[in-house]
């Protein structure tokens, strides 16, 4: 599933937003102190009876909250297996219903197109109308509704309605990573939070490597009973069953959610509000981080998407062979985002690793283009490469943008890479038609070509205003403590004054940081501000893996 | 600055202006001059008014600056495209009375004998049952292969156009096989078209030309397959000879990186004879609807050459009616088998339509190059970072420079 990668983002940007909340409470908690979680848990001891004595029912206990975590992941398998079932099925849908390679590509455009707009909105309904636990379910019931309906366009042999299909399909998916995201946040903040992200990462990219070595052979399976357009619609059908699956585990998640938040009475809400002023304040490296999401992703994903018929054509692959490579990708991302993530975190410097990584695909793309070379040299290459670039990127994007505005800019910067991949989508399925892949090729080529000009921009931009975004690690810390003194200092003024009387028209003009106007805020209604929030102990801005 | 900033105007358009600079170049019209021959075409030339009502002998004349290719093709007995080079002013001489008299032997002759001819002759078609679903055609003579002689068909000109002096293109269609008219849903065609310049045929699969060369289309469309095969293909024979004294034709597979004439065909087969003088070219797609795409479309198999023995052809094709100074039995002809289909595309009755076509003629052929379009884009795309790339390094490495001047500067 495209958005896999773009869960990350929405992970990783909840997690400050989260530690935010968790600050924000914690500081209502100092005047009211009954309200607090942690004294709801410590003081209200509810008693269990029955199963819920036990530690696979009993919210508190680890077991139980694997078992929502295992719930977690199968919300979100659905969708992403889902997602890429014309993927697996290109030549065969193609054949059946009769349609070109732009026709087909057309089936990703319809499902990226509303989540140019959804990404924005998609949480927020979440957050302020629905609720976690409903709008998980109205999420899972809008996919499975239209997985249904790409089915039945294909059994009634109407291409109209598999397009129908994608986009109800896609309202749903991209707003359902969203829920799953909440969930986790909600479930496991404080705890194996970090684990849980790259699990249920992880879990998607199985989805899709599932979908793309299960549905060939399910399609030959089923072509003994059906053939044409009735067995990609019946085959589809079949695929819908994952679906059901992830709506069923809404419904127990829901519940379960009820149960625990009854136990452990605590009010489900976390999850972010994207502010719309906050976008003028974004850096240029920021918008050049989108650049280069843009460009570098829409040379991964339509590529992937009309891959298969490539490496048939091309390298004379049976057609189980290319949707094997095809599928590479997916592979190992899914095994070695991880790793490279925690490789990322060890050493810094991640502009460089999102140079090397852009290096490496234009070198895997040239490969695939210009040589007879063995396609699952050039694949390996840039599932290593784009691996390296989801590790390195998104991460980036908190180093420059204050926390508290992370989730308009991981919208912002995922919206633009939806709206990227819809039309880029489009271009590459006429391209193909009408010129060939070579073309093809050389269109993705000069995509990720702009992509490292506007790494390299980003560098020279970068290194003019301290090169945060090349430190090592050590080096980072120490900026992040000269930054933190300097808060710390402000923050101290104000303790020492108490009032505004000190504040000077000069004060007022500068940019506050969300942090800086709490606790003048705090410190004018003489509140105190707590021990743990001294600044050196929770750095502001750390990266977000 | 302002560099800058255009550079950057330039490379965030970049990608958006590769699809518009790729149709705004037509690679198609890539013609050299020198090459250009003019082209007359007559369709039974000097034939007797109302004498040749039932027969179509199609001439066409490429007229070029040191010598004349004379192209003769003819649908009656068995279907033959045949070229001869000549002599600049060689005339093209029919015998009208003796060729409509049933005894045609050597009623063709050229004022001076050529220097150089060949022909390709469509031998048969058939339709086997694809068992196994390979696209491999069974042994001949198999009880899954049924075969049709083109010598039993009677064709009618379809359609003839020759757009001034620079193509010419005459369409037969199949009437009648062995006294039974075809079905009049079903439609066989084939398609023949020479050029007068280089370049690139304007239909998919987007074959080169050149002034020597002759295209040829073929359209198996709505046919009705024998019932007991459940996996029908179809199939033709085709067999060529040239005057060259080595008959021996050699077929190369040259595998291209290019597809961009050809979106998804990576693959080119040319047969072509020991003195390089003839040749055959085809690309392994045919396309499976009117709207030739790479949707939909399917690959094709091909046998080796072999020997054609059946002598009954030459007395059967316009071979015979040439009279020419070589003695036209003692040239040896090569045959191969083209099936249309290969393996998990659904058999003939998917789309009930076939086109595929070749490309023969002579001296040397075309063969893939990148066109100027996508040189270009290569050259921007690539070209262009690595300018951005150098030209950043310069501006950190300055930089840095400076920084340490000032910084000795301080320390001074």
């Amino acid at each position: 599933m495209a958005s896999d990668d773009e869960i990350q983002p929405i992970l990783e940007n909840e997690v400050p937003e989260d530690t935010k909340e968790e600050i924000s409470e914690t500081l209502i908690e100092t005047s009211v102190p009954t309200h607090s979680n942690e004294v709801g848990e410590e003081d209200v001891e509810v008693m269990l009876t029955g199963c819920g004595a036990s530690p696979f029912c009993d919210p508190r206990r680890m077991p139980h909250r694997f078992i929502a975590l295992f719930l977690m992941c199968l919300l979100g398998f659905g969708s992403t297996f889902c997602y890429d079932n014309p993927g697996a099925l290109q030549d065969n849908i193609k054949s059946d219903m009769g349609i070109n390679t732009a026709q087909f590509a057309n089936l990703y455009a319809w499902y990226s197109w509303p989540n140019v707009i959804l990404c924005f909105i998609g949480g927020f309904l979440l957050d302020r109308v629905f609720g976690m636990q409903l709008g998980t379910i109205i999420f899972a019931t809008l996919v499975l509704l239209g997985q249904l309906t790409f089915a039945l366009g294909g059994i009634l042999n109407k291409f109209w309605l598999m397009e129908m299909g994608r986009l109800i399909f896609g309202i749903g998916g991209e707003s359902l990573a969203v829920a799953q995201n909440t969930y986790a946040v909600s479930w496991f903040k404080g705890k194996e939070l970090n684990m849980v992200f790259g699990l249920q990462l992880s879990f998607a990219r199985l989805g899709s490597t599932v979908n793309f070595n299960v549905m060939g052979p399910l399609y030959k399976y089923v072509s003994q009973f059906y053939s044409g357009f009735l067995c990609t619609g019946v085959v589809l059908m079949i695929a819908s069953a994952s679906c059901v699956m992830s709506l069923l585990s809404g419904l127990i998640l829901g519940y379960l959610d009820k149960r625990a938040n009854r136990i452990l009475k605590k009010s489900g809400q976390t999850g972010e509000v994207i502010r719309f002023s906050d976008v003028k304040d974004f850096p240029a490296t920021f918008w050049l981080m989108s650049v280069i999401c843009v460009a570098y992703y829409v040379a991964i994903f339509p590529f992937i998407g009309l891959g298969q018929v490539f490496f048939e054509r091309k390298f004379d692959f049976s057609p189980s062979n290319a949707n094997a490579v095809n599928s590479i990708v997916y592979v190992i991302s899914a095994v070695a985002s991880p790793f490279f993530g925690i490789l990322v975190d060890k050493v810094g410097r991640n502009i460089l690793w999102v140079f090397l990584a852009i290096l490496f695909t234009i070198g895997s793309h040239a490969l695939l283009t210009f040589t007879f070379v063995n396609p699952y040299v050039g694949m390996v290459t840039m599932g290593f490469s784009y691996s390296m670039l989801a590790s390195a990127l998104w991460p980036m994007v908190a180093l420059v943008v204050p926390e508290y505005q992370l989730g308009t800019a991981y919208g912002i910067m995922q919206a633009v890479q939806n709206l990227g991949m819809a039309v880029v989508t489009m271009m590459a399925g006429r391209i193909v038609d009408d010129q060939g892949y070579l073309v093809l090729e050389v269109f993705f080529l000069a995509w990720l070509c702009l992509s490292l000009v506007a790494t390299v921009l980003i560098w020279v931009m970068n290194a003019s205003r301290g090169g945060l975004l090349n430190m090592s690690v050590a080096e980072r810390d120490k900026h992040e403590r000269e930054l933190m003194s300097k808060e710390n200092l402000e923050r101290e003024k104000f303790f020492a004054s108490g009032s505004m009387s000190d504040v000077t028209p000069y004060d007022l003009l500068q940019p506050r940081s969300d942090f800086a106007m709490r606790n003048r805020y705090l410190s004018r209604i003489g509140a105190k501000i707590p021990e743990h929030l001294v600044p050196q102990a929770s750095m502001v801005y750390r990266a977000l893996r | 600055m302002a560099n800058l900033a255009l550079i950057l105007v330039v490379f965030y358009l970049f990608p958006v202006l590769v699809p518009v600079l790729s149709s705004d170049f037509d690679p198609l019209l890539d013609v050299e001059q020198n090459y250009d021959r003019n082209i007359t075409t007559t369709i039974n030339p000097k034939c007797p008014q109302n004498e040749c009502v039932n027969f179509t002998l199609v001439h066409v004349q490429q007229q070029g600056r040191t010598d004349v290719l004379h192209h003769l093709w003819t649908m009656e007995n068995i279907p033959t495209f045949f070229y001869a080079r000549t002599d600049i002013n060689t005339e093209l001489i029919i015998d009208w009375h003796k060729m409509l008299s049933g005894n045609n032997s050597q009623s063709i002759s050229f004022s001076k004998e050529p220097q150089y001819f060949a022909a390709v002759l469509v031998l048969k078609f058939f339709m086997y049952d694809d068992l196994n679903d390979t696209g491999i055609i069974p042994k001949m003579n198999s009880y899954d292969t049924v075969s049709f002689s083109t010598k039993k068909m009677f064709w009618e000109l379809k359609s003839s156009n020759y757009s001034g002096n620079r193509s010419a293109s005459v369409a037969f269609r199949l009437v009648n096989y062995d006294g039974v008219d075809l079905d009049s849903s079903s439609n066989i065609e084939i398609t023949l078209t020479a050029y007068g310049t280089r370049g690139r045929s304007p239909i998919l699969p987007h074959l080169a030309f050149t002034e020597n060369s002759t295209q040829i289309d073929f359209i198996f469309d709505r046919l009705e397959t024998k019932e007991s095969f459940t996996n029908a293909r179809l199939a033709i024979e085709l067999a060529t000879v040239v005057s060259e004294p080595d008959s021996r034709f050699t077929l190369n597979v040259s595998q291209s990186l290019d597809d961009e004439y050809t979106p998804g065909v990576f693959k080119l087969m040319e047969v072509h004879s020991a003195l390089n003088q003839h040749w055959i070219q085809w690309r392994p797609v045919c396309y499976t609807s009117t709207k030739r795409d790479i949707g939909d479309s399917t690959g094709v198999y091909q046998t080796g050459i072999s020997n054609v023995t059946d002598e009954e052809i030459f007395d059967n094709s316009l071979l015979q009616w040439l009279s020419l100074d070589i003695d036209m039995s003692s040239l040896s002809m090569n045959g191969l088998n083209v099936s249309f289909g290969v393996e998990g595309d659904g058999f003939y009755k998917a789309s009930n339509y076939t086109a595929w076509t070749m490309v023969t003629g002579h001296g040397s052929p075309i063969g893939d190059q990148f066109s100027v379009m996508v040189i270009l884009v290569m050259a921007i795309g690539l070209g262009l970072p690595a300018v951005v790339l150098i030209l950043g390094g310069v501006a950190i490495a300055l930089r840095n420079h400076r920084n340490n001047k000032d910084d000795l500067l301080l320390s001074d």
